[in-house]
């Protein structure tokens, strides 16, 4: 059932229901670098991040006249971003699967993604920025889980409540609790040397 | 015994949420006062901390300078898309009622057609003869004055009256 919302973003995404595409832009400028982010974290690749960020931007738009508030407006991108990512990664795995039929696979870490290539390692700017603590971290990320990773981005880096996140994953609230603890378990034994 | 006790606690798995604010009051309350008198909880929730800040230290990415440009192309193209959509779509609504006309047209002239077809042809007994003796239809005159010929005598009788 639609809420009533005082969400300020809610109110944007309503204006352009109905037809103010102003409410569009402002939106798209407010949350373009945190989606890229969100992505960027989780796939680890600048490139795919930007494209799959603009897939997330491009199904708000289509969906604008089917939009009903339910939620915060920070709740709904997510979990869009949240489906886009997830999507992206089955078919990253699945050619992954398919490329490595031949090859003997040395890394045997479960459920972890292919490790693309980072292409803040090769831009110039970010050279400069990229120091091995980070690498680490990224590493370490990277190498969870993926359903952890999500939760642990969701709550971490953009504060969710525990209720919102399941929300957004389409799990439980126990299982966040889970997901969370059990990544954050495992980060803190990647970063000892760091802590 | 006593230092391998201590390594857990039944607390610790309470911390992750307490860090998060995701207990309840009660039980947020019974975590904080551990915490004080319990050496082990402490330093997960410190270690558990630093994992936080560890990642949240890491500087987040600029959009590229195209990011913008390209979204708004892509934007542009589902634009077109959808106006070349609703003139297809205008079209047929404002073309309805001739196209629902041509269409019982249509219906009506296939029907004609598909009945005349197969309705079975029914001849009378001289069209079967022409039927069966084509070469006798230049005599048709004849042959549809056959009944005169078989009444003949009867009419020279009446001639001769």
């Amino acid at each position: 059932m639609p809420l009533k919302s005082t969400d300020p973003d809610v109110q944007l995404m309503l204006r352009f229901k109905n037809g103010d595409e102003d409410g569009f832009r402002k939106l798209f400028s407010k949350y373009q670098t945190r989606i890229i982010n969100f992505c960027f974290r989780f796939c680890s690749d600048r490139v795919l991040a930007e494209d799959l960020a603009q897939e997330v931007f491009l199904r708000v738009y289509r969906a604008a006249n089917r939009y009903r508030p339910k939620a915060r407006f920070s709740t709904w991108i997510y979990r869009i971003a949240v489906n886009v990512c997830l999507n992206e990664s089955r078919k990253l795995k699945k050619r992954y699967v398919t490329q490595s039929i031949d090859q003997s696979m040395s890394d045997d870490q479960n459920n972890r993604l292919p490790e693309y290539r980072d292409e803040n390692q090769v831009s110039a700017d970010d050279k400069m920025a990229s120091r091995q603590r980070d690498k680490q971290i990224k590493k370490a990320l990277q190498n969870l889980p993926e359903q952890q990773r999500m939760a642990v981005l969701l709550r971490i880096y953009n504060e969710f409540s525990y209720n919102e996140i399941a929300s957004q994953m389409s799990v439980s609230e126990g299982k966040v609790k889970t997901l969370i603890f059990r990544g954050r378990q495992t980060l803190k034994q990647a970063l000892q040397g760091l802590i | 015994m006593d230092k391998k006790m201590k390594k857990s606690c039944n607390v610790t798995d309470l911390i992750s949420p307490f860090i998060d604010g995701e207990l309840s009051p009660k039980d947020n309350a019974s975590v904080l006062q551990h915490l004080e008198s319990c050496a082990i909880c402490r330093k997960e929730y410190d270690a558990l901390k630093s994992v936080d800040k560890l990642l949240c230290d890491i500087k987040p990415l600029e959009p590229s300078f195209d990011f913008a440009r390209e979204f708004w192309k892509k934007v542009d193209t589902l634009e077109a898309k959808k106006s070349r959509w609703s003139i297809l779509k205008n079209l047929s609504w404002g073309w309805r009622p001739a196209l629902g006309a041509v269409a019982a047209l249509l219906v009506i002239a296939s029907g004609s057609v598909i009945y005349y077809r197969s309705a079975p042809t029914t001849l009378d007994p001289t069209g079967m003869l022409i039927a069966e003796n084509i070469t006798l239809y230049s005599d048709y005159e004849i042959i549809n004055s056959l009944e005169l010929l078989e009444n003949w005598e009867e009419i020279i009788t009446l001639e001769e009256i």
